[in-house]
């Protein structure tokens, strides 16, 4: 696809596919994940999209299991971020399992494609 | 001979098979055999190879049948510059030879063996269909992770445009692309719209796209010169 872009008065042309505009249809309809008070929830990116594994942090047995969890991925490979609310920019690498976080997100290493 | 037979010109259609049986007065052949040969890629494969001047079915059955005389079990056709399928009828006896009518026996194990692949088609339809089906929910699912990680700002540009910006951890811009997960991320100018580079880094495992974007996201936001060290560099190319 040829892609135009226009730069002080000058056509700069590109043809290059991974440069169109294209874009895919984004069909999710919720776009907020409610994480309800004194829980924590904790994302493993997978081909189902993620799994997801909550714990009340007032329950010892749900900490453990939620621990347990981010553990067995860690030692896999699997890096985690800790996110907040809506400002996934504000994401942050953590080593060890963290019941107070709101949200945790595992996924695997990225690799260069 | 059947009227008209011998007067074809080009553009006629050919006789059907019992014009043809009753005319050459041969050995019986199927009518099934018969059409797919003259309709098939067989008819036209042979046209076109006997003779440049034969470009078309018509022209060629004309100069095949023109002038055929029947005796018992062979024939005798004067088409002369086709080496390999003059005079003898062979080439004709040869493909009705080869035909043979099923016994009662193998149309029964055909029609089984065609119900048998019927039920393997319909199978491998249902498995695809519930794969996609399944790919559809892990995608939405994925969408639902990423938006709710997005400010509204940067939901607004993925919904409209198909993309959004982050800036890394070293301050630069970034613009993730959702156009697949390889070779979609932009390193963008501080002003303007046309990026600098293109790099291809993502998580291994055929995740769903929007999977791939937050993990874009994540590397960038917390080290994008890791990023930048594990990923390829798809635009400009290295010298």
């Amino acid at each position: 696809m040829l892609a135009v872009q226009w730069k002080e008065g000058r056509a700069l042309a590109f043809r290059h596919a991974s440069y169109s505009e294209e874009k895919r249809k984004v069909t999710a309809v919720n776009d907020e994940i409610t994480v309800p008070e004194g829980h924590g929830l904790m994302h493993e990116l997978n081909k189902t999209g993620d799994t997801r594994v909550m714990w009340d942090r007032a329950n010892s047995d749900e900490v453990a299991a939620a621990r347990a969890q981010f553990e067995a991925l860690t030692k896999k490979g699997f890096i985690a971020y800790r996110a907040e609310g809506k400002e996934g920019t504000r994401g942050e690498v953590i080593r060890k399992f963290d019941p107070e976080a709101e949200r945790i997100i595992l996924v695997r290493q990225l690799v260069g494609g | 001979m059947p009227a008209g037979l011998g007067e074809l010109t080009q553009g006629t259609v050919p006789p059907t098979a019992e014009e043809m049986a009753a005319h050459l007065s041969i050995l019986p052949f199927k009518e099934e055999a018969f059409q797919s040969w003259t309709t098939g890629a067989t008819w036209y494969a042979w046209c076109s190879t006997t003779s440049t001047t034969m470009t078309t079915g018509d022209t060629a059955w004309i100069a095949w049948n023109n002038g055929v005389t029947t005796t018992t079990g062979s024939l005798a056709l004067n088409y002369t510059t086709g080496t390999a399928y003059v005079s003898t009828g062979g080439q004709w006896v040869a493909w009705n030879a080869s035909y043979t009518e099923m016994t009662e026996e193998q149309e029964a194990a055909f029609a089984e063996a065609q119900r048998v692949a019927e039920e393997r088609r319909l199978a491998q339809e249902a498995q695809w269909a519930a794969e996609r089906a399944e790919c559809d929910k892990a995608s939405e699912r994925a969408e639902e992770l990423l938006l709710s990680l997005l400010s509204e700002e940067q939901a607004a540009t993925y919904r409209e445009h198909g993309w959004f910006e982050v800036r890394g951890s070293s301050g630069r811009r970034w613009r993730i692309r959702n156009r697949g997960q390889s070779g979609n991320v932009d390193l963008m100018p501080e002003i303007g719209d046309v990026r600098q580079a293109t790099y291809c880094a993502h998580p291994p495992g055929r995740l769903p796209h929007a999977d791939a974007h937050v993990a874009q996201m994540l590397a960038l936001v917390t080290d994008d010169e890791a990023f930048e060290r594990t990923a390829n560099r798809h635009y400009p190319r290295a010298a």
